[in-house]
């Protein structure tokens, strides 16, 4: 088995060497990255494990098309490498299996399926003292009912792999999948956790939200736009601040069920290193074989919070197709009783500059 | 970015000048209230917010449900409030930051409407001190399996986007028009009962044990810190409010469970949305209808020219 990542990178020094030997190490055979413009020294770790023959940069420009470069690696993966399996994947997303490895639960897949799901498990910032953000970033919240704030950076999000196909369209940050039909999802099972750290300090809190909440793209995020607003009033330390968890904060949270201290993910880091020559073993064989990554313990709630927060994103989009259907009706209305459609009404004052 | 707030009905004077002082300092910028409700005590207690500028006092011919949408309506037009809060009497929203601005401002721009949940204090003895002191006790939304919350329509309350042909139904404009954002409430509208019999203190302390009852004293430190003892100041704009935080993460997680515990959304509630959207677009794609309407309108047009 063949199992390719595909990544969009901008500016994530600070955690991609982490995620590239993670994955490598944990039965990853090659990774694409999609390197947009970086200038802080991604470029250099890419091109490092580009040398020891695991790794394909490739450098992309100009406005964030996610869908577009999301496909042609997948696509890439498909025709050029041969994979049988792609992850999607962001540079601050780790892919850890519930039990056993990777491959393992990828080859237990039947044939029939070909999208299996992840869920999404943020780790929260905690106060940094200059460590690495694996060392320090050992909590994870757990919800018991989703977060459905559309500014909140914790809301729960559907992850996934797939089976390699070359007419395969891979659509917003790797969350679905289209390919004529020919991949269908594994239903009610959910056999990895995808450790997810958005926040890792300010400053980098601050980069991506001053890159993201601009119209990168033509609807930025909420919890983009709410931290460029915080920038732009001089508040991105006291947002971040309310993003972070003391230690005060953990233990009510650990108290309450919310909060749960995790540290799978830097053992895992502890014992490959980081970075680690992941081309000796020429990407093979996991270092993680069976059970020896630490497991998750406790029951998925996240998988349930996930599953809660599907139907409400399917109700908002329901909402929306009504929004446009709404129009529609008017616009025929308006035509057949001879009326001219209105115009939108255009405010003059008080417009929000981030929309 | 302007809020404005309309006031269709008004509470006693004292709860009225505590809600109008409380909005002005967390956000709202301008207050519209009709003629109609200006009269005696409340009279007085609007005026000082008019002499100040922050309060307007506006004539509307129409009767009291279509004058709440009117001065709705007025509120974009003519105060370029790009949100409306249409309040009820004793509601004081108090938002989930520093600010209502703050809440409001990051919302995507697809959303139309945001709502705030509802936490309605129980009714206390008067004792004749402030009613904000009595006012620190209120049901608990968390589900213990005991009981079912209250429903959806009076568990949470709209703030629209501005709007000319604003309505206030949920969606803001007829259906179909604005869309609501569901299942996340960054407001919560503490609510003051008008009127109602106060529990007697061994119930009081018995639903206190058994957790249906909470304290809930973030209105009476908010008003105690806002009134000072000599009375409410109108401020000439809103601040940041030491009483107002951006809640933790623990915090956000806890409110969740709150929020799934009003059940707007719901796959019963999908399947309804769903099969309603599925009548009107067969609608859309009818050919009979449209064509007899086309013919008539066509026919219509051509006897009045």
């Amino acid at each position: 088995m063949k199992l390719v990542e595909t990544l969009i990178v901008r500016d994530e020094a600070d955690v991609v060497d982490a995620q590239l030997s993670y994955h490598l190490n944990a039965g990853i055979d090659f990774v694409i990255a999609a390197d947009h413009g970086s200038v802080d020294g991604t470029t250099d770790i890419l091109e490092s494990y580009v040398r020891q023959g695991c790794a394909l940069r490739i450098p992309v420009s100009g406005a964030v098309d996610e869908v577009g470069w999301r496909t042609q690696m997948a696509r890439h993966a498909a025709t050029e490498l041969g994979a049988d399996w792609v992850i999607a994947a962001d540079a601050d997303e780790f892919w850890v299996p519930r039990q056993g490895a990777i491959k393992e639960i990828l080859a237990a897949v039947p044939g029939r399926f070909g999208v299996v799901g992840g869920t999404i498990c943020h780790f929260v910032p905690r106060p940094d003292a200059g460590e690495p953000f694996f060392e320090r970033m050992t909590v994870r919240l757990v919800q018991h009912a989703p977060i459905n704030d559309p500014t909140s950076p914790w809301r729960p999000s559907p992850k996934i792999v797939f089976r390699a196909d070359p007419h395969a369209t891979v659509y917003h940050a790797g969350y679905w999948i289209e390919a004529g039909g020919r991949l269908r999802d594994l239903p009610g099972w959910r056999p990895f956790d995808v450790f997810h750290f958005p926040c890792r300090s300010v400053e980098q809190w601050a980069r991506k939200t001053g890159r993201r909440g601009h119209a990168e793209s033509d609807a930025p995020l909420g919890q983009y736009v709410k931290g460029l607003q915080a920038q732009e009033g001089g508040r991105i330390e006291d947002v971040y601040a309310a993003l972070s968890v003391s230690d005060e904060t953990l233990q009510r949270g650990i108290a309450a069920g919310s909060l749960v201290v995790d540290a799978r993910l830097r053992d895992a880091l502890r014992t490959t290193g980081v970075p680690s020559e992941v081309g000796q073993r020429g990407g093979q064989e996991s270092a993680f074989a069976g059970d020896s990554l630490p497991r998750g313990d406790e029951p998925p709630i996240d998988a349930a919070a996930l599953d809660e927060a599907t139907v409400v994103r399917l109700q908002r989009r329901i909402d929306d197709a009504v929004i446009r259907v709404a129009r529609l009706e008017r616009r025929r209305w308006d035509g057949l009783t001879g009326r001219r459609p209105r115009r939108g009404w255009r405010r003059v004052r008080g417009r929000s500059a981030l929309r | 970015m302007r809020i404005a707030m309309t006031l269709g009905d008004v509470a006693a004077p004292d709860v009225l000048d505590a809600q109008i002082a409380y909005h002005l300092h967390v956000g709202v910028d301008v207050v519209l209230v009709p003629a109609s409700i200006a009269i005696g005590p409340v009279r007085e207690v609007l005026d000082a917010y008019a002499r100040q500028g922050r309060l307007h006092v506006v004539d509307v011919a129409e009767p009291r449900a279509s004058a709440r949408a009117r001065l709705a309506r007025l509120a974009g037009a003519d105060h370029h409030a790009d949100w409306i809060i249409d309040a009820q009497p004793g509601e004081f929203w108090w938002p989930r930051e520093h600010n209502l601005h703050r809440v409001l401002a990051p919302v995507p721009p697809r959303y139309g409407v945001v709502q705030g949940l509802v936490r309605r204090f129980v009714p206390r003895v008067e004792d004749g001190g402030p009613f904000w002191k009595r006012m620190t006790l209120r049901p608990s939304l968390l589900p213990d399996g005991a009981r079912s919350v209250s429903a959806t329509e009076s568990a949470v309350r709209p703030v629209y986007r501005a709007h000319p042909d604003l309505d206030l139904c949920i969606d803001g404009g007829g259906p179909g028009t604005r869309q609501p954002l569901r299942s996340w409430y960054p407001i919560e509208v503490l609510t003051v009962p008008g009127s109602g019999v106060a529990p007697a203190p061994d119930e009081v302390s018995a639903r206190l044990e058994a957790g249906s009852l909470v304290v809930d004293d973030r209105l009476c430190a908010a008003l105690d810190a806002l009134h000072g003892g000599e009375g409410f100041a109108v401020p000439t704009s809103y601040r940041d409010n030491p009483w107002l935080r951006i809640p933790t993460v623990v915090d956000d997680a806890s409110y969740a469970v709150e929020c799934a515990a009003v059940g707007e959304v719901d796959l019963a509630r999908l399947d309804e949305h769903i099969r309603e959207l599925e009548s009107r677009i067969t609608w859309l794609e009818e050919r009979i209808g449209p064509r007899v309407l086309r013919s008539v309108s066509r026919l219509v047009r051509r006897a009045s020219r």
